[in-house]
């Protein structure tokens, strides 16, 4: 972003009345200069002026600011990537426009990023004067910050470029932080819908991931199945992320077995002043006036009393008067919930054998119809009929969908779990016969 | 069945006593009167959506049956993050207080559920920035860096084995072992995906976060948690 030229601007080298933006500007158009080896003296007196001014100015506080204001906020360098690579250039480009932009993306979403503690500790206290030295602190922070947060793919490609190049010129250190930044992490970064970030750097893996969740489409899923065929890292892969929640999900539900809860509620109403406490209370005072008169005080007051000031015993109390209510069970080793594909699982079962195998049903009558007519009305459950890839064998005892469903079956490994997708309300061009 | 038919007499009296008494238990937006005496069998008959009408019409008892719905889940989750019991039962109750004091301004924009994740994550990542007990990340130059490739954590042991709940236990203490080495981001969406089930949409609402986002994270962090697992499966790794 060059700098306009103005009748009243100052000379380069007197900053006092530039905005950082200009401050910015010029210092950059002058470290080109530099490194084009087209300086003349008068341009190296005023980037040493320029440098000389960085650690007061605006810039770098509003940096500082926004940097600062990252510590509240939850994000991390992952999330911060995205709005910054929108300014950053995917190919390197002069050093002038690298900085501009990352500066500027940072300083528009430093608020929201997580740089936090890493980057201020070496920012922060930076006595530097040198604007060089800044970007070295700053550099330092990011690699540092790299190595607590990104993902290890990412965080090796930075560091690998940054390294060596931050030791050699500003502008190559730069160039390698915005080059890298813009490629790899916008592979991570990801903004986009979940298919589209499936056509990054990682495609593979991530969609291995995403199959695993259940988080592919119809069309998708067939792709990776098909792909997995040939593929045994891959179906080990999938196969052990699946064992990985499972067993997940048994340590957690094994560690909180037996913890007791029961007192959340009374913790939260009393905060809150719920006055359900009060309220008891109340009613034991109506009770003991009511009873009294009635002259059947100690039979009522032996039984009501007790629950009616203790909390804990009040809930007692209160669970009598509602009767054949369980106590909120502690945290019991929980079943993972049923993904929404399988909670409208028909009734069916099947023996399988099989090392991986993918087949596609469409659950239509005695013959499998054109996928190009429309499909007639039917009855509510049919016979299903079976492609099955050639790769595998299956038996099928029985079983049950709906007319519209289209029914994937992936069992990757031997022995391990099945894993069953089902896709209803399907038009029927979208379903293979 | 409300203690006025109980049969002990002084009907009218009583049952007045008791109507003031619930009606004491006024509401967030202090309405006050109105809220009815209603069993916890009734409570759980209703929806999370109903329960949610009652609490922001003002009947505060209403916010029980919430409570005692979600609590176990979100005790799980923060108990998953923190790992630790009592401050996980703390910040479950600090969680609820929050959520209640916020009820008038759940526009259910999400679902009730993600809302509340969403405000739990938030109380339980406050108090792991405040205490910075289970520090963040620390990279792991072996992990960061090792090829991975082909190598994925091979539970078959497990399955081989004799199922021990001494061996079951130790799996589990590993396995939690591992989870606090992940970020805190990082272990949050493996907890709300495998735990909680969430899709990605719904994490990604609960994380504030885009869903690709959600993805790569999940991503990285199994990664990750098969390969910490796999080095103490075979210590040699380390």
């Amino acid at each position: 972003m060059p700098s306009e030229p103005a009748v009243d601007s100052p000379r380069p080298g007197t900053t006092a009345d530039l905005t950082p933006t200009h401050q910015t500007s010029e210092l950059l158009e002058l470290l080109q200069r530099c490194d084009r080896d087209d300086a003349a003296p008068a341009d190296l007196q005023a980037l040493e002026a320029l440098l000389s001014e960085q650690e007061t100015s605006e810039a770098w506080c509003s940096i500082r600011g926004g940097l600062q204001r990252g510590l509240q906020r939850e994000s991390d360098l992952v999330d911060l990537a995205p709005d910054v690579l929108a300014q950053v250039p995917v190919e390197p480009e002069p050093t002038a426009q690298a900085f501009e932009a990352l500066r500027g993306g940072l300083e528009r979403e430093a608020a929201q990023a997580d740089l936090a503690d890493a980057v201020m500790h070496f920012v922060e206290p930076s006595p530097q004067p040198r604007l060089e030295r800044h970007l070295s602190a700053l550099a330092d922070g990011l690699r540092r910050e790299a190595r607590l947060h990104l993902p290890a793919d990412l965080a090796g490609a930075v560091l690998d470029r940054v390294e060596p190049a931050r030791d050699r010129s500003l502008e190559q250190a730069l160039q390698a932080m915005a080059h890298e930044l813009a490629v790899e992490a916008r592979s991570v970064a990801l903004t986009e819908p979940v298919m589209d970030a499936v056509q990054t750097v990682h495609a593979q893996q991530l969609e291995l991931c995403a199959m695993a969740d259940g988080e592919l489409g119809p069309d998708a899923r067939r792709a990776v199945a098909a792909r997995l065929a040939d593929d045994p890292a891959g179906r080990r892969a999938i196969t052990a992320m699946a064992e990985l929640g499972r067993q997940l999900r048994h340590a957690v539900a094994h560690e909180t077995a037996g913890h007791d809860l029961s007192a959340i509620w009374p913790a939260v109403r009393d905060e809150l002043g719920i006055g359900e406490q009060a309220a008891w209370a109340a009613v034991a005072q109506g009770i003991q006036a009511e009873a009294g008169e009635i002259d059947i005080a100690d039979m009522v007051m032996d039984s009501i009393l007790p629950a009616a000031v203790p909390v804990a015993a009040s809930e007692q109390a209160q669970d009598a008067v509602e009767p054949a209510l369980a106590p909120e069970p502690s945290v019991e080793p929980a079943p993972r919930p049923t993904p929404r594909w399988l909670r409208r699982l028909p009734l069916f079962s099947f023996a399988a054998s099989a090392a991986a195998l993918l087949f596609v049903l469409n659950a239509i009558g005695p013959e499998t119809p054109d996928p190009e007519l429309p499909t007639e009305p039917g009855p509510q459950l049919a016979e299903a009929i079976f492609e099955i890839a050639d790769v595998n064998t299956i038996e099928i005892e029985q079983l049950e969908v709906a007319e519209d469903a289209m029914v994937q079956v992936f069992q990757l490994e031997d022995g391990a779990p099945m894993v069953i997708f089902i896709d209803e309300g399907l038009e029927s061009d979208s379903v293979e016969g | 069945m409300s203690m006025a038919s109980n049969g002990f007499g002084g009907g009218s009296a009583w049952a007045g006593t008791l109507a003031w008494g619930l009606s004491a238990m006024a509401g967030p937006s202090g309405g006050g009167g109105g809220a009815p005496a209603r069993t916890r069998e009734a409570e759980r008959e209703l929806s999370d959506t109903d329960l949610v009408d009652l609490v922001q019409g003002g009947d505060a008892t209403a916010f029980r049956g919430l409570v005692e719905r979600f609590q176990g889940r979100i005790y799980a989750h923060i108990y998953g993050m923190i790992r630790n019991r009592e401050e996980a039962r703390d910040l479950t109750q600090e969680a609820f207080v929050k959520a209640y004091r916020n009820m008038a301004g759940f526009r259910r924009e999400a679902s009730f559920t993600t809302w509340l994740y969403r405000i739990a994550s938030n109380v339980t990542i406050d108090h792991i920035r405040k205490h910075r007990r289970v520090r963040m990340s620390e990279f792991d130059e072996r992990i960061g860096h090792q090829d991975q490739g082909d190598e994925v954590w091979d539970p078959d042991h497990l399955r081989r084995s004799p199922a021990k709940d001494l061996e079951r236990a130790q799996l589990y203490g590993r396995i939690m072992d591992a989870m606090q080495k992940l970020s805190d981001d990082q272990r949050q969406v493996v907890l709300l995906r495998e735990i909680e089930g969430f899709s990605y949409r719904e994490i990604a609402e609960t994380m504030g976060i885009p869903e690709g986002t959600v993805m790569s994270r999940l991503f990285y962090a199994r990664k990750k948690l098969q390969a910490l697992l796999e080095e103490t499966d075979d210590p040699r790794k380390k």
